[in-house]
Parts: C-alpha cells; structure tokens; sequence
C-alpha cells in the first residue's frame, strides 16, 4: 500500500524552481532515503508533503487521502532543526506534543530512555546541545506511535559520537517496521538505513528504486589495447557491456554482473584485440553518486 | 464548514486552550505583560488622587474620577492605556515569539490545520479580553463602592454598557496585535509598527486627509480673509480602525460640554466618534483584523 504519493509537486521560488515536477511512490515498510547535494529540494520536498508549503503545481496524497488533511497526526516529523519552546523541559516539551497528536499513555519514560535523556528530562530545552535537541526531536517523533517518520538531515551539524548515537537510534527505529522518509546529503547513511533511495538534484528526480538497485553497481573494467580503435569496436559489439568512456589511455566500461575479468580478457584475445591493460574493480557507491547528478 | 463544525466542539477548544497554556505558561516577556497590567491597571488611577487634587473647570472635583457611575468612564480611559501598552503585545508576542522559534510550524507539522492554531489564538486572546474585562469591572465597582456615598444598584450599573464596550476594546487591541503578528511575523517590527500605528501613523494619516480634504476651502478662506465657515470635513477621517477602538473609551474630559472642548462654533468636527457609531465599527473592525490575519496564515508558506 502506498504511504505517499505525489504527482508532479513543483515549487518555485521567484524565479528559482526548488522542485521541479517530482512525482515519487512511498510504500509502507520502505526505508526511504531523500538523496542529493544541499539546496537540491529534499527539505522543500518535505515541507510540501508536511502542509507547511504551498506548491505551485501538483498533488501529494498521504494513506491514499483515508485521513484528509489530519494525515500528520499519524506522521512524526522533524524539518531542518529541533523545534522546541526554549524555555521549557523536555516533559513539557514533549506534552505539548502529546497534546497535539491527541496521544493518550504516551511511555515518556521508555521514549527518554530510547534517545537517553532520562537524567536531563527536566532540563530546559534550551540548555541543550545540538545533539541532545535533535535526540529529543526524535523522541518526539515517536509520541502517538506514528505510522510514518520523516527525519531531516538527522545527524547534520553533529560531532562524531553525535552522528553515531543517532544513527543507532534510526536503525532501532527502522528495525521496528515503521515507514521512514530521510532526507539526507550523506550517502553512506543512506546506504546504512535505507531500504529505497530517490536522487534529486536541482529540483529534479534523477533516479529511484531499491538502495540495491539504485546505488550498488555493476562492476567497472578499464581496459586498453595496441590498438585502441579496434578495441572500442570489440567493446562496442560486447552485449556484456553496458557502456564505455574514454578516459587518458584507457575505456573505462561497465559490464554486467555476471562477467568477469578473465572472461572478457579470453573474449578479446578470441576476438584478435590484444589487451595491454585489464583492471576490475567495483565502483564506490560515491562514483555512482556522482556519476547520476553529474550527467544532469 | 465541516471544519469549522469540528473547532466548536467542546474537547477541541479545551484542547486548543490547554495547549496555548502550556507553550505559554512560563514564557517570560508574555507572564511580565500580564502581571504587570493586573498589578497596574487596578490601582493607577488612585494616582489621580494627588495629582488632581486641583482640577480645571468645569469639573467640580477629582471625585468624579472615583464616583458612580462616572468612575466607568474614568477607568475604562485608564484601561484604554493599559490595554494599549501591556494586552495588545500579547497578541503580538502569542504569534511572533512561535515564529522565531519554528514552533509554530512545528506544531502544524506535528498534526494541528493551520485553522485549528489559529483558532487555538483566537479563543486565547478571547480568553485574555474576557479576563481584562473581568479586572475592570472588579476594579472599578469597588474604587466606586469604596468612594460614592449612598450607592444604589441602579447608579452602579448606570454605565451605558461600559463592559462590554471595554471587551471589544481589549479584543480590538489584541486582534490588531494578533494581525500584525500573522503578517509581519518579526517581533522587533511589529511591535514598532503597533506602538507607532496607533500614536502616530494613523494620526498622520487623518490629518493628511483632513488637509486634502479641505485644502480648497482652506485656501479660499485664507485668499478671502473670511472665516472659513465651510469646513465641515466629513467625520470619516474619525473612523480609522483604532480610533474608532480608542473611542470605546476616550478620554471623559472630551465629552464635556461643547463650549469647553469645541474649538469654535465655526470649525465643525467632531473629536470624538458617537459611542453607537464606535461599537459597530470597532466589531467590524476586529471582523476585519481577524479575517486578515487569516488569510495571511493560511496563504503562505510558514
């Protein structure tokens, strides 16, 4: 059952268009990771499908529209920062949320225990560190036992230990069956938490599918020869190749998964190309990061 | 309307109200407001006491300040002040305070419409005029019981529906200061623009209308060395939003007789605004005020 979906959303700004015609399918169950550099629209993706936007163009639908526009009852979120009244604690903070999702018996004890803000729950919210803001904001996410989490950029801004508490506390959430939406510029955290992955970069949609699909790749061969040209038109004819670029002295071809070395070594030798440089290597996920924004 | 019908359930409005309570509960500039005009505004005008202890004529004493039923339009004028100075920020600070803390999108994202907050800060400074109004009534039936000799029920009530007046009053002052926290969602400009607004920008407004008004009988009285007979500038200019509020409860001494207050016979204008006349605008006023502050909200992006 789809969770979202939206039909091509576009916002503008001026004349700026932060989003471009983005029509995406969130499924119930899916780990979903918002993917791009910064400034390319994942926050205004999340904006528009949280209310707080208005689009130019285009629809969302949130539970296929069965709770119109109380949808965000059963939605946890944080966009961009922790949000919170400053002067308060976290209990008081965490009441008001309460008292908005209109959650009954929430366990306050087990959600502070969770982001491990037990011993400063009485703590004014703003005496606390970036990272303890943001673990609250995730306990807060949390209240009303929501059907879906949208986290923002979660581990931006944070140090090291910060990055990795949160981390752990996303991967016990994902662990637990709930529907995620992440927006993220990181692509390993990505990687690590996520079942599904969009890309969009200036607004647009670039790819999207299964992390497994989507960002582990094929397997890269360079590869070079005496002659070089009869070399291209071997590479050229080989159904195993998906495609080539010319790089200094070599190509560098993908090829399919099912192929190795070897095999194409024997093929060219079979095909009269003497190979001079054979090298395999699995492209990083950072290559194929790239490799999808740069072409657009 | 199915919206609407949703609002005005009991639950919900507890609900929206218990929330404005505990976001705001311990929030330190809108706590000093309030206690600060419950700690003034029943007291201040025993200042009078003193400082009025020679008044001008036609007045015969300070008394009346104190006295039924004229104690009603003393302290409804002290109330208009307070209100002006302390209950107007509220709304101000009920709105912008939230923006610059992203809770007020925070608390759109985590589940409420935009119409049920704003509806949660319409009954809040609803709740907070009513309380105001409560504070004047109280205060000024015992100034009045304390200074009147031989009260009797009809000269305590003998007030021309100064409460209720003095409840619109408070709910134009907060709806102004709501509207302004809605459109201009920066704490530092709309209080400015509030505090200048009412003292001074729409007294230039009215004077420059004034002057438009009748430039050509001023003109053509000055060129004649006549008297200038002719200006009789409509009252419109008197029924600017908050001097229409203001009128609620003006200044008592403006209602004294012509002859004291009158500039001359020849000039016609009126200062102040007939109370009947001030009630209907002041409601449509607030109508207006709260219909804008809507459609602000509603509109944009938060």
């Amino acid at each position: 059952m789809p969770v979202l979906q939206t039909f091509d959303l576009t916002k503008k700004y001026g004349k700026l268009t932060a989003l471009d015609n983005l029509s995406l399918t969130i499924e119930s169950g899916h780990i979903y990771g918002l993917l791009g550099p910064n400034g390319s629209g994942k926050t205004t993706t999340l904006g528009l499908i949280l209310g707080i936007l208005h689009q130019q163009s285009g629809t969302y639908e949130w539970f296929n529209g069965q709770y119109g526009d109380k949808a965000r009852m059963k939605i946890g979120s944080i966009l961009e920062t922790p949000n919170f009244y400053p002067y308060l604690n976290a209990m008081e903070n965490l009441k008001i949320t309460s008292l908005i999702k209109e959650a009954k018996d929430v366990p306050y004890d087990d959600l502070l225990e969770l982001v491990e803000l037990s011993e400063r729950r009485y703590s004014k919210f703003r005496t606390y560190s970036l990272g303890m803001k943001q673990r609250l904001a995730i306990a807060a996410t949390l209240i009303g036992d929501p059907e879906v989490l949208i986290f923002d950029e979660p581990t931006n801004g944070l140090d090291p230990q910060g990055i990795a508490e949160v981390r752990d506390i996303l991967k016990k959430i994902a662990d637990s069956g709930k529907t995620v939406i992440m927006a993220s510029h990181i692509l390993d955290e990505v990687e690590k938490i996520c079942s599904h992955v969009a890309i969009i970069k200036k607004g647009k949609l670039l790819a999207t599918g299964p992390v497994g699909s989507i960002l582990t790749s094929d397997p890269i061969c360079e590869i070079a020869a005496e002659d070089m040209e009869k070399l291209h038109v071997f590479l050229l004819n080989a159904p195993y190749v998906k495609k080539i670029t010319p790089v200094k002295h070599f190509y560098e071809c993908t090829i399919d998964d099912s192929v190795n070395v070897a095999f194409i070594n024997r093929e060219a030798f079979r095909h009269d190309v003497m190979v001079t440089h054979l090298v395999g290597r699995k492209r990083r996920l950072e290559e194929e990061f790239l490799e999808i924004t740069k072409n657009n | 309307m199915l919206e609407i019908k949703s609002l005005l359930t009991k639950s919900k409005i507890i609900q929206l109200l218990t929330l404005e309570y505990l976001k705001f509960k311990s929030n330190a500039v809108i706590t000093m407001l309030i206690i600060l005009f419950v700690a003034l505004f029943p007291f201040i005008i025993l200042a009078a006491k003193d400082m009025f202890s020679n008044v001008p004529p036609p007045l015969p004493s300070s008394a009346v300040f104190f006295e039924f039923p004229t104690v009603w339009d003393y302290q409804g004028y002290v109330g208009n002040w307070m209100l002006y100075l302390f209950v107007g920020f509220i709304g101000i600070f009920l709105v912008t305070n939230e923006v610059s803390y992203r809770t007020l999108r925070q608390n759109i994202i985590t589940g409420l419409t935009r119409t049920e907050y704003f509806f949660g800060k319409l009954l809040t400074i609803i709740v907070i005029a009513l309380g105001a109004t409560l504070l004047y009534m109280l205060s000024t039936i015992i100034i009045g019981l304390l200074h009147t000799s031989g009260v009797d029920f009809e000269l305590i009530f003998d007030n021309n529906f100064a409460s209720s007046r003095f409840f619109l009053m408070s709910m134009g002052y907060l709806s102004f200061g709501m509207m302004l926290g809605f459109v201009i969602r920066k704490s530092g400009l709309a209080t400015f623009i509030y505090l200048a607004y009412i003292l001074f920008i729409e007294a230039i407004i009215k004077w420059t209308a004034f002057s438009l008004l009748n430039s050509d009988t001023i003109k053509s009285a000055i060129n004649s060395d006549t008297k200038p007979e002719q200006i009789s500038f409509s009252n419109i200019i008197n029924y600017l939003p908050m001097n229409v509020i203001e009128d609620l409860h003006p200044n008592p001494w403006l209602k004294l007789p012509d002859n004291f207050m009158k500039v001359s016979k020849e000039v016609d204008f009126d200062i102040l605004v007939p109370t009947s006349m001030a009630v209907i605008m002041s409601i449509l006023y607030i109508l207006l005020f709260i219909f804008l502050a809507y459609r602000s909200f509603i509109r944009r992006d938060i």
